[in-house]
């Protein structure tokens, strides 16, 4: 490497640590944090805990219910970004290759829905749930996470199904495949690192969701994290060290979600960039 | 070939679920938010036909219009934090900067946390007797600068893009990533071969050939700016006196604190409107050819 | 690979459905206004604030509930949920909205159920209320119904009084040789030998902007009385009126000579607490219900005492900011409006429900006897103020509501961040007059 190059690197490598730095000290800065007592904070904003102290934690679980809130988070997020994909694919894939005559208005419905902001249905929404009976049930916040991501799930896949060669229908059709094993065998495949990108996106927005849980959900042992935090958050708390307890407890489960799935988005966006 | 590609049923089976879906639990329920901003209504009892009396209000509003110039600065801030630094960012990663793998996940990290939680972290953090920026600014021997940063008219807005520039860098940096990746490597090497630099590869192979998605990463920061609720909401509700209010605090406060529904629903019409401009004018500028390669 | 995931994310999906079904009752209740059938029983749900101080509240119901539930000539079953105070002003507003709000809910006055009741989604309890003897001869001051009386009907039941008062500690006012103040020029003479002594001498925490107008609105009251507190709550009410500006001006003035705390402005309640319980100021000004906010470690109770901030006019003493607290209302849509009426009655007349309500520094709108002799000498000596009160002025934020009430506070806010009173204040009149159109 020339002497110019090393240089570069070099400070490439320090923008990106110093960067890394901003961007993990307030988490590092809440962690320690959590261990301290309320004067501690006051005094020693900066430094280390005096103890290990478990109090501000066993304070947070009492007060709320994490173990239920966990379980929630995970089972809609999940189901609502498996359905989002699911069915965003297919009809990004409809609205790309094949032919209908409504192609265009329905491409540009979808797209109109990126502009709406989800609190602005929250009332009707409400009404349509409740004569359903679906409130108070996970279905309710799972349709509607799921109706809200379509429009950048699909703004994002149509995109890319565009860039998919035309040839790769005929190709396989004529081998006697129906669309519909071609678009799973063949054609999905091809679209993993946009189905990974998408997907993370979403996870990522709904896990972190508050509105629609809190509007459509009433009872609190269904009620996924972000919702469980702002219990610990409303006025009149003095305990600061308590909630930094549980806001740690709330993040790092997400975190180490991230972790886990950070690997497969990777593996499957590195398997796409193969192109052959 | 024709034929399969058009035949009805699987076109049904297709677009119609979601289709179903989005018609319902979105668009009638926007076509009601259109209807009712044209009336003045609690949704209880009163409902008045006004027509086009609650936009016009909205323009002679100075807290709306207070929350457009907000949104606005967040949309700039945005746009000047995701788009230049998570590319950049990006590009040292994708060419394997020591430690990427680290950073990747460094970086990301904010934004994995909740907004509630953001919120309550930095409303510690801009704390003016015991927070990080204030504590801070005491070890540089700076204390005149010291402000109650979230509770100043002056300071708020700026306090509060810091944090959204914050929590995003790491998502959009990954989205550009991904789309880097994709990039046959072979590209580089012949690159290489023939002499380019490093900056020579990024604007000339890396920049075009990811157009397509930073075009969607505009989009997603613009209207994401413009929709953002959150974070907001849970720092300062939009205070203090209404210095860091953005359409969608103003809107909720509207709709579920005075119980102006018809002004709620208006202010939500004017924010669709907006966010379907904008997805306009970035596909017009943007313009991106199906690249083959 | 992508096959089993696929059919891993289903299984959870398929169980996630069964699962958010089948936990909570069969048919999904929340806040449906039909209520659900739980065996024999019918349900009834009712809502409440919890978190922070609210927790204790919130318990002291739930027991008073399990006692409801075990024995009732209804066959009803009560079940409480939660909310903390801003997710809860949300979700009443949209069950409000959608016409499912719960059979029994917690509830402001004045301004904030007004548009409930005039739409129709409560039911007026003072018919049954007025009937019973037993339930109404324990409340020995009717005024108290005073803001939850629409329409010369009543639509909901409190259950205890605030008032606003100002904490000081001893220690802090003997250093500086200052005297407890009966007046409000006293009070000006107090705050300056204060600021004298070096000691910060008031705390006023806006971070929450409804303390900064309590203490403009008890200016208000100190300057025009009981008949400026009849102008406040009228249609004609203008904003700008030179009484307002008065009060505007007695605010600024408090800050421009340096009485208010450093930080005030930006600080939160709690970190106000914090302070005074440090012995950072001298005196605070806070609600009675958060006199248990004053217990620390670091004070022995006897150094703190309250007092009403005081008026240099006879005429306009004891009319202080104050009004009721922990209400009640039932739905007009609850299918047993009696039972519900009934568990009103309850809480009411139930000693252990007033106990607690008092052994947390709440003081009871009835007449039952409560015991006393448990409280700290702090708590007692904060329930001594409210034998001064003539007038109770609830906050101007109650009675307007979110939108003119709000921006009453903001006002206060805004005059202690330097906009002149005059400004603000003509602020405000233009505001009312916008918001008037929407």
């Amino acid at each position: 490497m020339t002497v110019q190059r090393r240089i570069l690197r070099g400070t490439a490598f320090l923008l990106m640590a110093v960067f890394a730095v901003m961007c993990l000290y307030p988490l590092v800065w809440l962690i320690l944090g959590s261990f301290k007592s309320n004067q501690e904070l006051y005094t020693n904003t900066w430094g280390l805990p005096e103890s290990l102290g478990l109090v501000n934690y066993i304070n947070a679980i009492s007060k709320a219910d994490i173990v239920h809130s966990y379980i929630s988070s995970v089972v809609i997020t999940v189901a609502a970004v498996f359905i989002t994909v699911f069915l965003g694919a297919m009809v990004s894939y409809g609205i790309s290759r094949l032919h209908f005559k409504l192609c265009k208005p329905v491409n540009t419905l979808f797209a109109m829905g990126m502009s709406i902001p989800a609190y602005a249905a929250i009332v009707p929404m409400f009404s349509m749930f409740n004569r359903m009976h679906l409130l108070d049930s996970w279905i309710s916040v799972i349709i509607a996470h799921t109706v809200f991501a379509f429009p950048i799930t699909i703004y994002i896949l149509t995109g890319f199904f565009s860039t998919i060669p035309k040839e790769l229908e005929e190709a396989f059709t004529v081998d006697g495949c129906t669309i519909w094993k071609g678009y799973y065998k063949i054609i999905l495949p091809i679209a993993k690192p946009s189905i990974a990108t998408v997907s993370v996106i979403n996870f990522i927005t709904i896990w972190n969701d508050l509105l629609f849980p809190q509007i459509f959900l009433t009872s609190m042992n269904k009620m996924p994290l972000p919702v469980i935090l702002t219990q610990f958050a409303d006025l009149d708390s003095t305990d600061y060290a308590g909630m930094l307890a549980a806001v740690v407890m709330t993040v790092i489960p997400t975190i180490v979600v991230y972790l886990i799935l950070h690997d497969k988005v990777m593996e499957g966006m590195t398997a796409g960039a193969v192109k052959g | 070939m024709n034929k399969v590609l058009s035949n009805k049923k699987t076109v049904a089976i297709f677009i119609l679920p979601s289709l179903i879906l989005f018609a319902v639990f979105v668009l009638i329920p926007i076509i009601y938010n259109v209807y009712i901003s044209l009336f003045q209504t609690d949704l209880m009892g009163t409902k008045n036909f006004v027509g086009l009396r609650n936009y016009m209000n909205l323009f002679n509003d100075k807290f709306f219009l207070k929350a457009l110039k907000n949104n606005a600065m967040l949309v700039v801030g945005s746009l000047i934090a995701h788009l230049p630094l998570a590319l950049v960012f990006g590009n040292f990663i994708f060419t394997k900067i020591r430690g990427s793998k680290f950073f990747q996940s460094a970086f990301f990290l904010p934004s994995v946390i909740c907004g509630a939680g953001v919120g309550i972290m930095f409303k510690m953090i801009y704390n003016s007797e015991f927070g990080l920026v204030n504590a801070l600014l005491d070890l540089l021997h700076m204390p005149q600068f010291k402000h109650s940063w979230l509770n100043e008219e002056q300071t708020v807005m700026f306090a509060m893009i810091l944090v959204v520039m914050w929590k995003f860098v790491g998502y959009h940096m990954v989205i550009q990533l991904a789309a880097m990746r994709s990039i046959p490597g072979e590209l580089y090497e012949s690159a290489r071969i023939d002499g380019a630099t490093m900056w020579q590869q990024f604007t000339k192979i890396t920049l075009p050939l990811i157009k397509h998605v930073i075009r969607i990463d505009v989009v997603l920061i613009i209207t994401g700016s413009l929709k953002y609720f959150d974070l907001i909401w849970s720092m300062t509700k939009g205070g203090p006196n209404h210095a860091s209010e953005v359409m969608a605090t103003y809107m909720y406060y509207q709709g579920f604190r005075t119980l102006k529904f018809g002004y709620a629903s208006a202010i939500g019409v004017v924010l669709l409107i907006l966010c379907t401009a904008v997805i306009w004018l970035v596909n017009r500028l943007i313009r991106v050819e199906k690249m083959e390669y | 690979m992508k096959r089993k995931v696929a059919l891993a994310l289903v299984g959870v999906m398929v169980l996630s459905m069964v699962g958010g079904c089948s936990s909570g009752n069969g048919d999904s209740k929340g806040g449906s206004g039909d209520s659900g059938k739980s065996g024999d029983k019918v349900v009834m749900n009712m809502t409440t604030l919890n978190g922070g101080t609210n927790d204790v509240f919130a318990e002291a119901v739930q027991k008073e509930i399990d006692k409801f539930n075990a024995d009732n000539e209804y066959n009803v079953e009560i079940q409480l949920e939660c909310y903390s105070n801003d997710n809860y002003k949300t979700k009443l507003t949209t069950l409000m909205a959608s016409n499912s709000q719960p059979d029994i809910f917690y509830t402001w006055e004045a301004g904030y159920l007004q548009p409930f009741v005039e739409g129709g989604k409560v039911y007026p309890v003072g018919d049954i209320f007025n009937e019973d003897e037993e339930w109404n001869s324990v409340f020995p001051d009717k005024s108290v119904f005073g803001p939850l009386t629409y329409d010369d009907k009543i639509y909901a039941v409190p259950n205890a009084r605030q008032i606003c008062v100002v904490a000081y500690n001893k220690d802090l006012l003997d250093e500086a040789d200052a005297a407890v103040p009966t007046t409000y020029q006293e009070f000006l003479d107090t705050c300056q030998k204060l600021t004298d002594a070096g000691i910060p001498a008031f705390c006023c925490p806006c971070g929450e902007a409804w303390y900064g107008g309590q203490l403009l609105q008890q200016m208000c009251n100190i300057s025009g009385g009981a008949d400026f507190y009849d102008y406040m709550v009228s249609d004609e009410v203008e904003w700008n009126n030179e009484t307002f500006v008065e009060a505007g001006e007695m605010l600024k003035e408090m800050n421009d000579k340096g009485y208010l705390m450093n930080g005030s402005l930006g600080m939160d309640p709690s970190e106000g607490f914090e302070r005074f319980n440090n012995k950072d100021v001298a005196m605070i000004q806070l609600i009675t219900s958060s006199v248990n906010k004053l217990i620390s470690d670091s004070v022995a109770p006897d150094q703190i005492d309250f007092f009403i901030l005081p008026t240099d006019d006879p005429a306009n003493a004891g009319v202080n900011v104050g009004s009721i607290g922990l209400t009640y209302a039932i739905s007009s849509q609850a299918e047993n409006p009696e039972a519900a009426a009934a568990f009103l009655k309850q809480l009411s007349l139930s000693t252990d429900y007033q106990q607690d309500l008092t052994d947390n520094s709440q003081v009871s709108v009835t007449n039952l006897e409560v015991n006393t002799e448990s409280l700290d000498p702090m708590t007692l000596r904060a329930r001594e103020r409210f034998e001064e009160m003539t007038l109770y002025t609830p906050w101007l934020d109650r009675i307007y509501g979110a939108g003119e009430g709000g921006e009453f506070n903001n006002a206060s806010v805004a005059i202690l961040g330097g906009t002149s009173p005059q400004e603000a204040m003509d602020n405000l009149q233009q505001f009312a007059i916008d918001n008037a159109k929407n």
